[in-house]
């Protein structure tokens, strides 16, 4: 079995008597990308600031590359934290070799490896710039270089795309998928845009008031929080059919097409939660004796409504 | 510390002190600190030569040529209007030198010798038990030499005005510590005050300098980006010391600018035109003065050729490096406790006072420096550093050096020390300052709380 990049087991973190972290048991393996979600004060900026040595849990274990976190392994990792700055005193490449060189790479590899990023990103112009002239999108790409030049194992980035245009987005979102899949880089994603997720992330981990409340690969959260949500296309007579249902499912929307079919009548689209012990195709064999099915499909939740609804039965 | 360590302490460390030395502002305040502080010497001379202290003279006239004998052995001034009613400065005259005890007993502060030869040299002694204020000798100068031109006056008849003026006569009084035989003034003093005061600019800019960089770094979330690699005390020592870094460079700069100043100074009065009137007044053959025969001779010059430049500038660089390092961890606290410069201003009060009050102290000793207030202020660890530079010039035993610096080398290593553990959890609180009972709880716990 792979040894994970990143494991905690019962690890605790509190300032005070706030609780920030309950004992966390989270692991992420090589080469995933993986994100980190929560509300505002769930814990994911603590448990980031352990990972990344600024501070070490109250208990439990944090291992990395299975072994216990020691200061050596923080040059395997880079770390763009949420809020974040360049010194206004310095020019933008020095700045980022400053780091690189901070981190143990050697000035000259820094500097090659730096040029090569600046083209790929589209800062060639601007090595020799005062980093008060830049625009907070060219500032956030710099900081971006920074946190990679070093060639880390793991990349952590908080809120990434945050101050990018979509065309800049897209840019650095190519530059972390070309890390990934071609130098094998692990990627954990700290973001509230659950758009990023759906589109990066393999696995998605969920914090709230310091706990995990959910956590596996992006595909199967989504498919289990739709907790028997179908889609149902159907014709034939619709309050009939509602009064049928009755309670033994519960009808969450229902819309009917202006269009009506050859036969004159309408057809209507339901969204139906199936309870626990009706499955689909039981479901489906009953619908067809009181209408027509035209089409019946699981309903997979965004990113978004699966947060919405973790958080709040979580809290509930 | 291991290799690794010491590699990033020295990256910060060569951060901190390239992105300032490479300022204009660094470049300019280093070019023309000398031509600025030699303007403020001259200021400062103005001013010591300006204040009074109170002065008790024994006139010792071995010769008679300013005094009468009267019935009861005492003597009076033969020209009384030659010594103005003055509050601060009182003379009494006789034919006899007294030894220390006595003057001390009689309440005396100086003691002037003059026999016949004053009327060729117009120079004589002034034996003080504690050295009279430019202002102060200034006046018995000028009433000295007003009695002596009296003197002289009387025996001429006939007098034309070039014969008055041959008789213009300037005394120069040169003085000379009666308990050590050193010739000491106000001059030394004077230097001292310049040097504390450049002592407490150095400590109090640069200082400051590393609260600046402290409020950057947490102002614009950099330092959460730097934590991630580096140690919270190995970013806070290479800041102090590569700023500290800064401030000794431009030390070493002033010292050798200055002295190229002095250099250039003196090989252009070497080779002029006064140099050579200068010398014929002097009685000197042609082209054996130089510019050190000149400040020689120049009583209020002088004691610059008796001070040992290189313990005041090698004891003036500890100096400087202790003492920022011990404010310098004063300032990072206050800055790792504000998230913007505003919120540092009434922190900064407190720390600043006992500089400020070695500076005022410095300002009230400059005329004595051995004063056992500006001796204890120049061991006390929070004072030493602006209070020694007063003292330094005149003169101090080893031992005072040595004792004033281990004091506070150990005091600047505890509070850095106490600084580390504030910043590195203070500079990761946003949104709230820290009380001084969290403050406190910090410092007593060693665990850093960083990996």
């Amino acid at each position: 079995m792979a040894t994970p990049v990143l494991h905690t087991q019962g690890v605790t973190k509190a300032f005070g008597d706030h609780v920030a972290l309950s004992p966390l048991d989270v692991e992420v393996m090589e080469g995933r990308i993986v994100g980190l979600l929560g509300p505002n004060g769930a814990g994911k900026t603590t448990l980031l600031r352990m990972v990344t040595g600024i501070t070490k849990p109250d208990n439990g274990e944090l291992k990395m590359w299975g072994e216990p976190h020691h200061r050596k392994l923080l040059s395997r990792m880079g770390y763009l934290p949420e809020e974040r700055g360049l010194y206004k005193s310095m020019r933008v490449a020095e700045q980022v070799l400053y780091f690189a060189t901070l981190r143990g790479m050697n000035r000259m590899e820094a500097e090659r490896d730096l040029k090569g990023w600046f083209e790929r990103l589209e800062v060639e112009g601007w090595w020799n710039r005062e980093v008060a002239d830049l625009s907070k999108g060219m500032a956030q790409k710099i900081q971006f270089i920074a946190t990679v030049l070093h060639r880390p194992e793991l990349l952590i980035l908080d809120e990434p795309f945050s101050g990018l245009d979509p065309i800049n987005a897209a840019l650095v979102r190519g530059e972390m998928l070309r890390l990934v899949q071609e130098e094998g880089t692990t990627l954990v994603l700290s973001t509230h845009d659950m758009g990023s997720v759906e589109a990066l992330c393999d696995e998605v981990i969920l914090l709230h008031q310091g706990r995990k409340v959910l956590a596996g690969p992006t595909d199967t959260v989504r498919e289990d929080a739709r907790r028997g949500r179908i889609r149902v296309v159907m014709r034939g007579n619709l309050m009939a059919f509602v009064a049928e249902l009755g309670a033994r499912a519960e009808l969450l929307s229902k819309s009917t097409s202006q269009v009506k079919s050859n036969e004159g009548q309408s057809v209507h689209q339901l969204e139906i939660a199936l309870p626990d012990g009706w499955p689909m195709p039981d479901f489906l064999s009953w619908a067809v004796n009181h209408v027509e099915v035209l089409e019946a499909v699981p309903l997979k939740l965004s990113m978004e409504e699966v947060f919405v609804q973790s958080v709040e039965s979580a809290g509930s | 510390m291991s290799q690794r360590s010491f590699h990033i302490w020295l990256t910060v460390l060569q951060r901190e002190y390239v992105t300032r030395v490479r300022r204009r502002a660094f470049l300019v305040a280093t070019l023309l600190g000398p031509v600025l502080w030699v303007g403020l010497i001259a200021g400062m001379v103005l001013l010591t030569q300006s204040t009074e202290s109170p002065a008790k003279v024994w006139v010792v006239d071995h010769d008679g040529l300013l005094t009468i004998p009267t019935d009861g052995e005492q003597f009076l001034p033969s020209c009384p209007s030659c010594y103005p009613d003055r509050s601060l400065l009182d003379y009494r005259f006789g034919r006899e030198t007294k030894d220390v005890k006595e003057l001390q007993r009689e309440g005396f502060t100086c003691m002037v010798e003059l026999d016949e030869g004053i009327l060729q040299s117009e120079k004589a002694q002034l034996l003080h038990l504690e050295p009279p204020t430019g202002k102060t000798k200034r006046w018995m100068q000028r009433d000295l030499s007003q009695a002596l031109e009296r003197l002289k006056v009387r025996e001429q008849s006939n007098l034309n005005y070039e014969d008055y003026l041959a008789l213009k006569t300037n005394v120069v009084l040169l003085g000379i510590d009666i308990t050590t035989g050193e010739q000491k003034g106000a001059g030394q003093g004077g230097l001292g005050f310049i040097f504390s005061l450049f002592m407490l600019t150095f400590v109090l800019v640069y200082g400051m300098h590393v609260m600046r960089g402290v409020i950057e770094e947490k102002s614009n979330r950099i330092v959460e980006v730097v934590l991630s690699t580096v140690r919270p005390g190995q970013l806070l020592a290479g800041k102090i010391a590569g700023i500290g870094l800064v401030g000794l460079t431009q030390i070493a700069a002033w010292a050798l600018l200055s002295w190229a100043l002095m250099l250039g100074v003196g090989m252009a009065i070497e080779q002029s035109s006064w140099m050579e009137s200068w010398t014929a007044t002097q009685g000197l053959a042609s082209g054996t003065a130089d510019f050190q025969t000149v400040l020689a001779a120049e009583e209020d010059l002088a004691f610059l050729l008796d001070i040992n430049w290189g313990v005041m500038l090698g004891c003036g660089a500890m100096y400087f490096v202790l003492g920022y390092a011990m404010y310098a961890a004063f300032f990072a606290t206050i800055g790792a406790m504000v998230e913007q410069e505003a919120d540092a201003q009434y922190l900064m009060l407190p720390v600043m006072m006992p500089l400020l009050f070695s500076y005022v102290l410095a300002s009230m000793t400059i005329d004595a420096p051995e004063s056992t207030l500006a001796i204890i202020s120049s061991f006390v660890p929070f004072s030493s550093p602006v209070s020694m530079m007063v003292r330094l010039p005149m003169g101090v035993p080893w031992w005072h050096v040595a004792l004033s610096m281990t004091l506070l080398a150990g005091t600047a290593a505890f509070f850095v020390g106490l600084a580390a553990r504030v910043y590195r959890v203070a500079i990761l609180m946003y949104g709230k300052r820290p009380t001084f009972r969290e403050i406190i709880r910090w410092t007593l716990r060693p665990d850093s709380g960083a990996l």
